[in-house]
């Protein structure tokens, strides 16, 4: 079982890191006590990974046929990725790097023939679109809200309203990222046979727990600050978008980066707004990122298992 | 817990502003007193005046205290702490205008009396409008905005009365150190509608912040 630890060193590193998109608005705001937040987001990532997770674990786990030592050298490839590009301050989805690592094993394993193509086009497609998808949604809950939220008038129903507002969001977007991403931690050794797939949502979720509960304070405030900037109702719109956005995804089995769907939604509401609200060193960080990660963690795998296998 | 916190800041900041609107009550009274040559119990309530804005100034303390724990939105965390400030400027102007008063003793020429009472009644009609406007502001940010925009125009008569008080202060033949005096006090007493109007002010800031 010990083989495990990668996956769970890997959820760790995930909590640690997202969390900040779910909840890092209402911390650094100060309307969400940093405790509260990541007490809730722990426990919302635990229940979408139980409820929903299955989903996208079989993705992951089933994407080639994987044994127990594959399955460590992809986790362990996708962990390295994830620390020496977080070490690195460069933008990193887990996401990517898993199956940046798994289309690895499989490149070794099976030639580039054998990769399977469609679920490989699916999931990059998927990738692609995450953040088109966070911003044409965000676009239109700006619309939308904007408009029934312009009709409140009192400045008190409104600050309660964007309070509740941003503590339901954030439940719902530790949901979501506990429901697509947990498969990121687990997927691999669910594939490989160790594991069943809800005892790997388990112990995904709760590891993705435990890293935004120990070590999610930096990211959240740092992220926080970035999308406070917004004013309350944009910053609202940017983690429901995100996180619609996200969920979709684990309804089509596809585990995507939370992250560049912010990204995707924060950039909407500059368009809605008339105003920029990202610019380009922050796309060409993105971008760098898509490219990059998969290709450090399929790498990384490639190489392990030549020199290990 | 959270929403209890809120209401408290808001409380506080009301409270603040009634304690300056008693304040400034008071400063109506002293300055009528003082006008009919009642220059005891002006000092009285000289002390009255003293007394609200220590109190006024209490209220604002706890109400930033409160604000700095975090329980607002950011977005308009410092526009409320902006007011506070403002609202004591106003509560510290009534103040000056009594301690000028018990200090310089100036003498004002009986035919300036009336001129002098409107310039301080439409400064403490400023307020009060700027109170109405706050008090809005929970229920309704358009209706709030439109009341400030009330305190602008009062502020602009108070100009006009001013202007004119001085134009006759300085063609009159007083001492030319008489003159000054009495237009410092002139200044001062304008000082309340000026102020009002700068509270006012942020109440519409926050109005439009409001808009999505």
């Amino acid at each position: 079982m010990w083989f495990l630890l990668s996956g769970i060193y890997l959820g760790w590193a995930l909590g640690a890191n997202d969390a900040a998109n779910v909840f890092g608005t209402g911390v650094t705001s100060g309307l969400v006590s940093y405790r509260l937040a990541v007490i809730l987001t722990a426990i919302f990532v635990i229940l979408g990974a139980v409820t929903e997770g299955t989903k996208c674990i079989g993705t992951v786990g089933y994407f080639t046929s994987l044994t127990l030592f594959t399955a460590l050298l992809a986790t362990l490839s996708a962990a390295i990725t994830v620390t020496l590009m977080t070490r690195l301050k460069l933008p990193v989805s887990t996401s990517q790097a898993i199956l940046g690592a798994i289309v690895g094993i499989a490149i070794v394993g099976e030639g580039w023939r054998g990769l399977p193509m469609g679920k490989l086009t699916k999931v990059v497609l998927c990738w692609i679109f995450t953040p088109l998808g966070a911003a044409v949604i965000s676009f239109l809950l700006f619309m939308g809200l904007g408009y029934l939220v312009n009709r409140i008038r009192g400045l008190a129903v409104f600050t309660h309203l964007m309070r509740i507002g941003i503590l339901v969001t954030g439940c719902f977007g530790a949901y979501a990222l506990g429901s697509n991403n947990v498969a990121n931690t687990t997927g691999a050794f669910v594939g490989a046979g160790l594991i069943a797939p809800i005892e790997g949502a388990l112990i995904g979720g709760i590891s993705i727990g435990v890293g935004a509960i120990t070590y999610s304070r930096g990211v959240m405030i740092s992220v926080g600050r970035r999308i406070s900037l917004l004013d309350p109702f944009s910053a609202l719109v940017v983690v429901l978008a995100g996180a619609i956005t996200v969920y979709l995804y684990t309804q089509i089995g596809v585990p995507v980066s939370t992250s560049q769907a912010v990204v995707g939604a924060v950039a909407a509401i500059g368009l809605a707004k008339g105003i920029r609200t990202i610019n380009k060193k922050m796309l060409f960080f993105v971008l760098l990122g898509w490219i990059s990660t998969p290709l450090l963690a399929a790498s990384l795998s490639i190489l392990l298992l030549l020199s290990l296998g | 817990m959270l929403f209890k916190k809120k209401g408290k800041v808001q409380k506080l900041i009301q409270e603040q502003i009634n304690l300056v609107a008693q304040g400034l009550g008071f400063l109506k009274e002293a300055v009528e007193l003082y006008l009919e040559g009642d220059k005891e119990e002006c000092e009285l309530k000289t002390r009255v005046v003293e007394q609200m804005e220590t109190k006024a100034d209490e209220a604002k303390r706890e109400a930033e205290k409160t604000l700095y724990e975090g329980m607002y939105l950011p977005l308009f965390r410092e526009d409320f702490l902006d007011l506070m400030e403002l609202i004591d400027d106003v509560a510290d102007e009534a103040e000056r205008i009594v301690d000028f008063l018990s200090i310089e003793n100036p003498e004002i020429p009986s035919p300036w009396n009336e001129k002098m009472r409107e310039i301080v009644e439409k400064g403490i009609l400023a307020f009060n409008l700027f109170r109405e406007s706050f008090m809005l502001l929970r229920e309704d940010t358009q209706k709030a905005f439109s009341h400030a925009y009330k305190v602008k125009e009062v502020e602009k008569e108070v100009d006009r009365l001013q202007d004119g008080l001085n134009r006759e202060i300085f063609q009159s033949n007083l001492q030319l150190a008489h003159k000054i005096q009495l237009r410092d006090l002139v200044i001062r007493m304008g000082f309340i509608s000026d102020l009002s109007e700068n509270a006012a002010d942020k109440i519409s800031m926050i109005s439009i912040k409001r808009r999505i």
